[in-house]
């Protein structure tokens, strides 16, 4: 094997992008502001935007459509997933900790999952399908409408709403019994209040402060309900959701080359982003594996999305907007149409953008990104991995 | 939802800020459909030349010596301000075309989406255009005494606003049945196939995307000193997105229905906006505007025109086999 400039320039960030995983996975990483800390959060954010950047890039790739809706796929998964963690109430499995937490954010993931999904395949049905046939122009206008329509339907859905919200923290319950004397922390209990509009709201209420003694009248009434009643609040530690987001990026990319290169459905996208007509003839169903493909893309933009709100704390209607951009830019960056290519301009983008961001300038971030669109595409129009575009005459 | 509601007062300065709207919306819309519809360049950016002009005016006016509102110096100024307007938007078209439109298609789009993009971040990050805030643009069209009231000063931007449509139309109407127009068409229909009959294809796309542009530029003076004070906000990329359904809807490569979509969509737009079917209809309005995109999309994908003119309709139809 000869060592050439070509392998050595692959090689090379991947050495990188494998050193920091790995300080990241022994621990090392803590916020202290240095350049290996900057590399990490870059690495996880760029993860974030390859989890959007393949839908994006599958979608392009089997029907040659920039999917704007796709950021708001991943704003209704972040919804998903956040009503889950508020109201489902998983975290008061008795269970061990921290297993319930793992079990919520599980769950929460895959609902936001399946919500992203699903309402892709409602929008590749009921809106892409019949705009298929009538040009390019008609179809991006068409999905940057439906992205219009999500956005703001969520804004005015009132259990959804214009405000942004804060992420619900992790809660650990507990049975009344078993809270120390004196608690080691502040717990609290929810109580449902009749708001003077009449509606009934949930609000979070202080029982015992840390270092205080539970009332007896208080335990009495706790251990009357049933289940645990009393929860501290737990934090999610940036380190943590840096790492399983990188763990998951990796797991997922890994099961998609599975479905894509392995699996029948995985050839018969690959026939149609070929040619359709042919693909057709050959005896595929077009329509289901473009169906496919969107519910793929989709549901890998919900993981993101869920994802993206529980690493920054909060989710609002206009959550989908600027990842989705970004998102794309590195779709396009990577190569459009190429999976590995979305990985890659994914990374590749988080970590400039917050190399940029740390040493040289914050307000000009946003402009990178775009900046560095444009250069790539005039020097290598079809991205970092896309193949070489040829017209036939 | 049809009741109207009483608290919509039906006036003529209200019409007259419709229509201001109106010729704002054509004016843009119909340098897009040179760029778009002629030239078959798809543009998502449209708004950052829009957003150039505007504060190309905005400045110039700024940094001009104060002259009183109304005199022949500030009339000065206000012709000033529209060709330096003109002049920036068709630098940049140029500096944005010149390496962009060697792409092509859906990577031409996202390149111009860059673009707006990155204008209205430069613009957020420059003081001496007002920050992330309002660019405060210097009265100069109020005459002095007897047309200080408002809806005077409505009127008489909406007699330089026909002007500039006018003006707009005729040009693009002129560039187009040209030589270099039809050799624009002939690179959209087919590009390989008019370079092999040699068209230079590079410099006819260039000059008509510069023209776009400046036309943009153009409206983006307008703008500015009508409304008196610009924001990035006013820049962003849902005006890029209205502008382009004007065209869509109006038919790529057709004038005329350009400006009728721009009635269209603006009018219903304001009547929403005035609140004329109900609150409930204003306060959806947003998606009811996605609505019609996505609805006129699936039912009318061509627009209303295709691409043909309105005098098109009243042309008399040749006789059956007869020659045109």
């Amino acid at each position: 094997m000869t060592l050439r400039l070509r392998n050595l320039a692959r090689a090379l960030p991947a050495l990188a992008l494998g050193y920091v995983v790995a300080r990241m996975f022994a621990g090392d990483v803590g916020g202290d502001g240095t350049l290996l800390d900057y590399l990490a959060i870059g690495t996880a954010q760029g993860a974030i935007y390859a989890f959007v950047a393949l839908g994006y890039t599958m979608v392009y790739g089997v029907i040659r459509l920039i999917n704007f809706a796709h950021g708001e796929f991943f704003m209704v998964g972040a919804f998903a997933g956040y009503f889950v963690l508020r109201d489902a109430g998983i975290e008061k499995l008795a269970w061990p900790q921290p297993w319930p937490l793992v079990a919520s954010y599980a769950v929460a993931l895959v609902a936001g999952a399946l919500a992203a999904a699903l309402l892709a395949l409602l929008a590749e049905a009921l809106c892409y399908r019949p705009i298929r046939k009538a040009g390019r122009i008609a179809a991006l206008l068409t999905a940057v409408g439906l992205s219009l329509l999500l956005q703001n339907l969520a804004r005015q859905w009132p259990p959804i709403g214009p405000t942004q919200r804060p992420w619900p923290a992790p809660r650990l319950w507990a049975a009344a019994a078993d809270v120390p004397s004196p608690a080691d922390g502040n717990y609290y209990e929810i109580r449902t209040f009749k708001s003077p509009s009449g509606e009934s709201v949930d609000r979070e209420k202080l029982v015992v402060a840390k270092g205080q003694r539970l009332t007896p009248a208080n335990l009495q009434r706790l251990e009357a309900l049933p289940g645990p009643q009393v929860f501290r609040k737990g934090e999610l530690s940036p380190a943590l959701v840096d790492r399983s987001i990188v763990l998951m990026l990796g797991l997922s990319t890994l099961v998609l080359w599975f479905l894509v290169q392995r699996t029948k459905t995985g050839k018969a996208m690959r026939a149609v982003s070929e040619d359709h007509a042919a693909a057709r003839l050959m005896g595929v169903n077009v329509n289901r594996v473009i169906a496919a493909t969107f519910f793929l893309g989709a549901f890998l933009a919900g993981l993101g999305g869920v994802a993206f709100c529980a690493k920054y704390g909060q989710v609002d209607p206009l959550s989908g907007f600027m990842p989705g951009l970004k998102a794309f830019i590195a779709a396009v960056v990577g190569g459009i149409g190429s999976i590995p290519g979305a990985v890659v301009g994914g990374l590749f983008l988080g970590v400039s953008e917050n190399l940029f961001a740390a040493y040289v300038s914050t307000e000009w971030k946003d402009a990178l990104a775009f900046v560095l669109l444009v250069a790539v595409l005039l020097s290598k129009p079809t991205g970092l991995l896309g193949r070489p575009y040829r017209e036939k005459i | 939802m049809l009741t109207l509601a009483s608290e919509f007062q039906f006036s003529f300065l209200w019409l007259g800020e419709v229509a201001v709207g109106v010729v704002l919306y054509a004016t843009l819309a119909a340098s897009l459909n040179m760029v778009t519809g002629f030239g078959g360049m798809f543009s998502l950016g449209h708004h950052g030349f829009f957003a150039v002009g505007a504060y190309a005016a905005g400045w110039c006016a700024t940094v001009m010596p104060a002259v009183e509102a109304g005199t022949p110096g500030a009339l000065g100024v206000f012709l000033l301000s529209a060709a330096v307007a003109v002049l920036f938007a068709a630098a940049a078209g140029l500096l944005v075309g010149v390496p962009c439109l060697r792409l092509r298609g859906d990577y031409l789009a996202i390149a111009t989406l860059a673009f707006g993009e990155i204008v209205r971040i430069v613009i957020q990050n420059t003081p001496a255009l007002g920050g992330s805030l309002e660019l405060n643009v210097p009265r100069l069209l109020m005459r002095p005494r007897g047309l200080e009231e408002v809806g005077d000063f409505r009127a008489l931007f909406l007699g330089v606003g026909v002007v500039m449509l006018g003006l707009t139309l005729v040009v693009l109407r002129n560039v187009v049945r040209s030589a270099h127009g039809r050799a624009v068409v002939a690179v959209r229909e087919d590009e390989i196939a008019s370079e092999l009959l040699g068209v230079p294809v590079t410099r006819y796309t260039v000059r008509a995307f510069v023209l776009g542009a400046a036309f943009a530029g153009l409206a983006g003076w307008f703008y500015a000193h009508y409304s008196g004070s610009i924001a990035p906000a006013n820049f962003d990329m849902l005006v890029g997105i209205k502008i382009l359904l004007i065209v869509v809807l109006g038919g790529l490569g057709s004038l005329t229905g350009t400006v009728l979509s721009a009635v269209v969509l603006v009018g219903i737009e304001r009547l929403l906006l005035a609140g004329v079917f109900g609150e409930d209809a204003k306060r959806w309005m947003q998606v009811e505007y996605a609505l019609v995109l996505i609805l006129v999309m699936l039912l009318r994908p061509n627009g209303i025109l295709g691409n043909r003119e309105l005098s098109d309709f009243f042309r008399r139809r040749p006789a059956k086999g007869g020659v045109r």
